[in-house]
């Protein structure tokens, strides 16, 4: 298996990169004081003089896919690389087809290659992608300097659908999509821990006629709310907004409450769409 | 989709929104009642260790967001730098433990789903268990409970059976039977995964259940475990502990003996005197087989901002050792479950400061940079209270 992974790694060197401007994160700027006023610290890393306090790095755009892939370009939805100036889009080759070991082994490869030293991320995940990162964010204590993470249709909470083989038969057969249901994702690690990082989650509720039987609430065919609001634990949840309390810490609903009309494939590029990448 | 699939979804969906709605409704208390008795019952399994009593079950996985819970029409946003401002008042490792988070409370809750029979479509069945990660000789309760409609029903059981998974998820070796005992309202069987496994690496465990009933009913269903066999526990919680303060916050440290070196991951939570929340810890890095102690560092603020009543005690202590390039990943020690109760003598030692580090003040200056830059992705969050 440990030669297995290895292989699987080195696919790494044929991920793709667009355009290379850069953001950065190196400098030494002086905060003797973390106020707690948002504007003195805004202003403060900034600069008195205006000038970005970092030079040198570059910022990735990760993206990641969901079951049964094996990169973003490549999933049973057509995916596309995000375009915003002076950000570099990544299609993660991360095998998830197979185990959340390999993904997340493979996942960490990735982030270890772009997230470290000078430069700096986004993650943007797609389905089972929220799950991949977010253990990979729970069993690594590896300092990554990753921005935020943007989750579109998680399945961070496991889909209900897992194991029954519908979720294989719509999104791509494989081993893995027998083992992505909330029995094995929510005590399969600590989704408190995210490392520091701030993940957002967008979520859909055109579900496929046929999940209502078993997707809790809102749906988009195959992750409930529950799942793609990042709540910790299982519930019919008819709007992403909950209480704070029930939310696994670190984690934020971005935009709406009410989500998107659009089922579970739908939403495999709303999110990059909305921060404003898509042409 | 299969046209049997696919005849059974349509037949299922005949019967309209009154079955949907009890896949999802609130557990019956009669449900809870059943879940109840058999947790007070026994069961034996052919690989298992006999008649004893069956541990507390979870209750059933799904409960209804209540209209207050929902945040109605949250109006104002955040940016990304105003969120992290916010969740950085505390380090990741640390931070206030809720009374909601189950997950943290009840670490070994499985949340398996309510099934609908595909082959009855009024029959609603729930195969579970006890826990998630089974670690050396402990023993896990299996439970089966069918419904056709609100009545409980009876089943036969055809084939029970427990296997270590091969490829693609498939039988290693030949499977062994288990035997599952009628009780109260359902099923249960008892047994150590472990005992299935010859080698020295931690292995999935699956078990499969056939079972049969009035009607056309006939279903099949599985569960599966991460088990770690005696000879692959990492390392032990030795049962002595030791606290101190330490920067401004709390520092538990657990004895433990470490068998395997590498990267683990260490979690406990902390309570106060009235059994109320506190806050989680966890420890993640590099141990090695000269380290007796663990610390699990309590951020001060996380302490003094739930105001608890002293003595604090910690609990739900568990780890994993991550076993890179195996799959499992994860090499679980057992739990350690009696409390430890904390010297901790006055709040006003820890401190009420929020979290600083160099790391923070970096990511600070990396998500200005970002805000400041024309061409950056924009995001918003949504304020929830």
């Amino acid at each position: 298996m440990t030669t297995l992974l290895r292989a699987r790694a080195s696919r790494l060197a044929s991920v793709l990169l667009f355009g290379l401007v850069g953001l950065g994160c190196s400098a030494e700027a002086s905060f003797d004081d973390l106020a707690d006023e948002d504007a003195a610290v805004r202003g403060e890393a900034l600069g008195d003089d205006g000038v970005e306090p970092m030079q040198g790095g570059e910022t990735f755009l990760i993206q990641l896919e969901g079951l049964c892939s094996t990169h973003f370009l490549q999933g049973k939805t057509e995916g596309r690389l995000a375009h915003f100036d002076g950000v570099t889009p990544v299609d993660a080759y991360v095998d998830q087809r197979e185990s959340m070991a390999v993904a997340t082994s493979q996942l960490k490869a990735i982030l270890d290659a772009y997230c470290l030293g000078d430069n700096a991320c986004y993650v943007y995940t797609y389905s089972n992608g929220g799950a991949v990162i977010s253990r990979t964010l729970s069993l690594y204590d590896t300092d990554w300097n990753i921005l935020y993470v943007l989750n579109t249709a998680s399945n961070e909470g496991g889909s209900e659908l897992g194991g029954t083989g519908w979720l294989g038969e719509k999104l791509g057969s494989c081993t893995l999509s027998g083992h992505v249901g909330p029995a094995d994702h929510r005590p399969g690690w600590n989704h408190n821990d995210t490392g520091g990082t701030s993940i957002y989650q967008i979520g859909g509720y055109d579900g496929w006629w046929y999940s209502s039987i078993l997707l809790p609430k809102k749906h988009d065919g195959a992750v409930s709310f529950h799942s793609a609001a990042g709540l910790s634990k299982p519930m019919a949840a008819s709007s992403l907004c909950q209480s704070k309390s029930l939310y696994w810490d670190g984690h934020e609903v971005a935009w709406s409450c009410e989500g998107y009309p659009l089922d579970h494939m739908g939403m495999k590029m709303k999110g990059l769409c909305e921060l404003g990448g898509c042409e | 989709m299969s046209r049997a699939r696919t005849l059974a979804v349509v037949a299922s969906l005949s019967l309209g929104s009154v079955l949907v709605a009890s896949l999802f409704r609130e557990p019956s208390p009669k449900r809870l009642g059943a879940l109840a008795h058999l947790s007070k019952t026994s069961a034996t399994a052919s690989i298992g260790a006999g008649k004893e009593a069956i541990a507390a079950l979870p209750a059933p996985p799904l409960a209804t967001a209540s209209s207050a819970s929902e945040a109605a029409s949250p109006s104002a946003t955040n940016d990304p730098l105003s969120v992290y401002l916010a969740q950085s008042v505390y380090p990741p490792t640390s931070r206030p433990l809720r009374a909601e988070q189950d997950d943290l409370i009840h670490p070994d809750r499985r949340y398996d789903p309510l099934r609908q029979a595909a082959s009855e479509p009024r029959v609603t069945f729930l195969l579970t268990a006890d826990r998630l990660f089974v670690t050396g000789d402990e023993e896990t309760t299996v439970t089966l409970e069918v419904w056709r409609g609100e009545a409980p029903a009876a089943v036969q059981i055809t084939r029970a059976e427990a296997f270590v998974e091969g490829a693609q998820g498939e039988p290693d070796a030949p499977p062994s039977r288990l035997d599952f005992a009628e009780d109260g309202l359902g099923y249960a069987c008892r047994f150590s995964p472990a005992r299935l496994i010859h080698g020295d690496d931690a292995a999935f465990v699956s078990v499969r259940v056939s079972f049969t009933g009035d009607g056309s009913l006939s279903e099949t269903s599985r569960i599966r475990f991460q088990v770690t066999p005696p000879s692959a526990v990492p390392a032990r919680f030795s049962g002595q502990f030791r606290d101190r303060i330490e920067d401004g916050s709390l520092v538990v440290e657990a004895g433990i003996d470490v068998e395997k070196a590498g990267r683990y991951a260490i979690d406990a939570n902390l309570w106060g005197k009235d059994d109320r929340p506190v806050a989680w810890a966890r420890f993640k890095g590099a141990l090695t087989v000269q380290d007796a102690w663990v610390p699990l560092v309590f951020f001060g603020k996380a302490i003094r901002d739930a105001e608890p009543s002293l003595p604090l005690r910690l609990g739900e202590l568990r780890g994993a050792r991550l076993a890179e390039g195996k799959d499992p990943d994860l090499e679980a020690m057992a739990p350690y479950a009696p409390p430890y109760e904390v010297t901790l003598a006055s709040l006003t030692e820890l401190s009420e400061e929020p979290w600083e580090s160099p790391k923070k003040r970096a990511m600070i200056r990396m998500l200005s940079a970002a805000e400041a830059s024309p061409g950056a992705p924009r995001l918003s969050s949504i304020s929830l209270r």
